[in-house]
């Protein structure tokens, strides 16, 4: 009797540990991490050699360290993930990974970066922003361009998602973690009862379409490598490209188009995908609202792109088509691959109609950032229903989507968001110009890396190594913020949150 | 709906001239002027916001703040300071909900706490003239303004404020009839804070 109560109270006591929860969490997942330095290592043996080898290893050396060092004096620990320690644990891994995925970058002798560089960079790749410091990617080493590929690809379907995907033992604090970085409003919302199951398929459909993708791109005419790291930036919706360029590198309206399908594909709601190959027809996708409400704008905006690009003379009709689709499928869903010099040589109302497109970005539980379809979807209604309201004062209207009437609760959830990303972007805004930097680039930028679109405009219109040291690491957090959607950073800052 | 008064005094901004000439000439033209321009007067001095004399920073923050605006009930223009008090205090409880998901936590003003229907219209308001913000803006590119110019004259217009930026810091003549057109539209849209102007092409108002 005696032992069984000391052995309650010593659980319980265990239970109410959040360092060593946080701890133990962090730990598996940098060790998880460090792996992910493998293929890199592999693709420097093969293209670069020895000296680019060994900083790859020296990075996952480090990381492999810190992990084992969180890890080991808590491994026996077992213990429930609260509400709470999901946000601090999803945020300081997002921070320790930004930092220690930026070694690589920093340690090979060519880029040879700075820290607040390499952060940005890293960062950029991790919240598929795909903004790039670097110039003269065409002669960097293949083990970085790979190397910032797959941060792309990584940060596509989420980090923490992927680790929750392969550690089963995160199960019990999985849903926590994956609610904690899942973008979008209906975060409850499983496709299957257990949340490992739920992000193993998603990584499947996600692994399944790069494999599609990148036959395509070799198909048409990239070479295998160029293929597989444009795969992995246009799925992800990142946009870190291998060449200066980018796909405006390739002169081919066939790998335009094909990066502009993917794009909206990835900008499509992957739990659709799992019903889609669940049921063996696209059905479920077409009936969905909120795919009918982005599909429709994006089709708007996409044609209003092309009459304008040919109305304004600035490229015959077919180059007009292509072009258009391309560039305003890649911006919108924030993906930031590039052609033909946009955004330089552009009209400017083309860039100002994408860039204010960027904030819409793409359906929930995509790859894509911004506010997303969905929360426009219901801003709209809810403004609709304003408006009906002031006629008939009375009348009782709730706000539907597809034939389900919303909670309050998301609605609410809804217009914080949509509050709170507005007064975020009017803040890193000012506090750029603050430090230096014109208006126009100002705007362009916090549009750029707050949407993960990775596109600026003014003197970042092709690359943000003109930001002073501020203004990047400014906008490394704008980046962080987006991608977490604003509130688990915020809430950290929130004083009621550590009581 | 208004009554705790303590609530809307605004903080004066800091006069972040300051280095562009003597402390006091800061204060007494950053005080002019951020009141000037946030309020939504447009009185200006000091050739504000020309650049050479201004730093760029300071037209953009003044220009966000004229969104802000002054009271409900007072001339000003803008979304009104306390819609921005409901939308924070919205926000604020929705980083508490996300911590404590079962929670029942009010919105409140003073001690009263604001009926759902208030909040849901406020939210309407705000997202209906972020949008107008946009569209102006982009026609008023389209129309062949600059994007500073653009972004300037339709906060000034939209927001009632009444001074531009870039091309039309000066005054507005140098628009094109097209964009004059719109920027008039623009101040209607802001001074009767959009819903009516919208409801007219309502299909259902006219029944």
């Amino acid at each position: 009797m005696q032992a069984i109560t000391v052995g309650q109270e010593w659980l319980m006591v265990q239970r109410r540990a959040p360092v060593k929860t946080a701890l133990y969490m962090i730990g598996l997942l940098m060790i998880l991490f460090s792996v992910s330095l493998l293929p890199p290592i592999a693709v420097a043996w093969w293209y670069d050699g020895y000296q680019v080898v060994m900083p790859f290893a020296e990075a996952m050396g480090a990381m492999l360290a810190l992990g084992l060092l969180c890890w080991l004096p808590v491994c026996r620990f077992k213990a429930d993930l609260r509400n709470r320690d999901g946000f601090v644990v999803v945020v300081m891994f997002w921070f320790l990974l930004s930092l220690f995925g930026s070694l690589p970058f920093m340690l090979v002798e060519h880029p040879h970066m700075r820290l607040v560089d390499a952060v940005f960079e890293t960062v950029s790749g991790l919240t598929t922003t795909g903004a790039t410091i670097l110039s003269g990617l065409d002669t960097l080493p293949k083990a970085i361009l790979y190397y910032r590929a797959q941060l792309n690809f990584l940060g596509g379907m989420g980090i923490v998602v992927l680790a929750v995907a392969l550690l089963p033992m995160l199960g019990i604090g999985g849903m926590q973690l994956y609610k904690a970085e899942t973008p979008g409003p209906m975060k409850d919302e499983k496709l299957t009862p257990r949340i490992t199951e739920t992000a193993k398929n998603l990584w499947y459909i996600y692994a399944g379409l790069n494999v599609i993708c990148t036959l395509s791109f070799w198909a048409a005419g990239m070479n295998f490598f160029d293929a597989l790291c444009h795969s992995f930036a246009t799925l992800a919706l990142g946009g870190f490209s291998t060449h200066d360029a980018s796909i405006g590198y390739f002169q081919s309206p066939a790998i335009e188009l094909i990066a502009g399908v993917f794009s909206l594909v990835a900008a499509v709601n992957f739990a659709l995908f799992f019903l889609a190959w669940r049921s063996r027809s696209l059905k479920a996708v077409f009936r969905d609202a909120e795919f009918k409400f982005c599909m429709g704008v994006m089709g708007g905006i996409i044609a209003a792109t092309c009459l304008y690009l040919y109305h304004s003379g600035k490229f015959p009709l077919w180059d007009s088509i292509y072009h258009g689709f391309f560039q305003a499928a890649s911006i919108i869903t924030d993906n930031g691959l590039t052609a033909a010099g946009y955004p330089a040589d552009w009209p400017f109302v083309v860039p100002l109609l994408l860039l204010l497109g960027s904030f819409f970005g793409g359906c929930v539980g995509s790859t894509c950032g911004g506010i997303k379809a969905f929360r426009f979807l219901l801003l709209f209604k809810q403004s609709w229903r304003e408006i009906q309201l002031l006629i008939r004062p009375s009348a009782q209207i709730t706000v539907k989507v597809g034939n389900r009437p919303m909670a309050d609760r998301v609605m609410q959830a809804v217009w914080g968001f949509y509050f709170l990303y507005i007064l975020s972007y009017c803040f890193f805004s000012l506090a750029l110009a603050a430090t230096g930097v014109d208006l126009v680039t100002a705007f362009g930028s916090v549009a750029g890396c707050l949407n993960n679109m990775g596109v600026g405009l003014g003197a970042t219109a092709s690359n943000f190594a003109p930001l002073n040291d501020a203004a990047t690491w400014l906008l490394t957090l704008s980046m962080l913020l987006g991608r977490l959607e604003v509130f688990p950073l915020l809430l950290l800052f929130v004083p009621g949150f550590w009581n | 709906m208004h009554e705790s008064g303590g609530w809307h005094c605004r903080f004066r901004l800091p006069a972040f001239v300051y280095g562009r000439g003597a402390l006091w000439k800061s204060i007494h033209l950053g005080a002019f002027q951020g009141i000037s321009i946030i309020t939504g007067t447009g009185l200006t001095t000091a050739s504000y916001p020309a650049e050479e004399h201004w730093p760029a920073f300071v037209p953009l923050l003044l220009l966000l703040g004229s969104f802000f605006g002054g009271c409900v009930g007072s001339t000003c223009g803008g979304i009104k300071a306390i819609r921005f008090l409901l939308l924070y205090k919205q926000s604020v409880r929705e980083s508490r909900l996300l911590v404590r998901p079962t929670a029942q936590i009010a919105v409140k003003l003073g001690d009263h706490p604001i009926p759902d229907r208030i909040m849901q219209a406020v939210w309407g308001f705000y997202y209906l003239y972020i949008l107008c913000y946009c569209a102006f803006s982009l026609a008023l590119a389209a129309a062949g303004v600059d994007l500073v110019t653009a972004f300037g004259t339709t906060a000034a217009c939209l927001n009632n404020m009444g001074v531009g930026l870039g091309d039309t810091a000066g005054g507005f003549s140098v628009l094109n009839d097209t964009a004059t057109w719109l920027m008039s539209l623009a101040m209607l849209v802001g001074r009767l804070e959009v819903f009516p102007l919208l409801l007219l092409f309502l299909p259902d108002f006219w029944k």
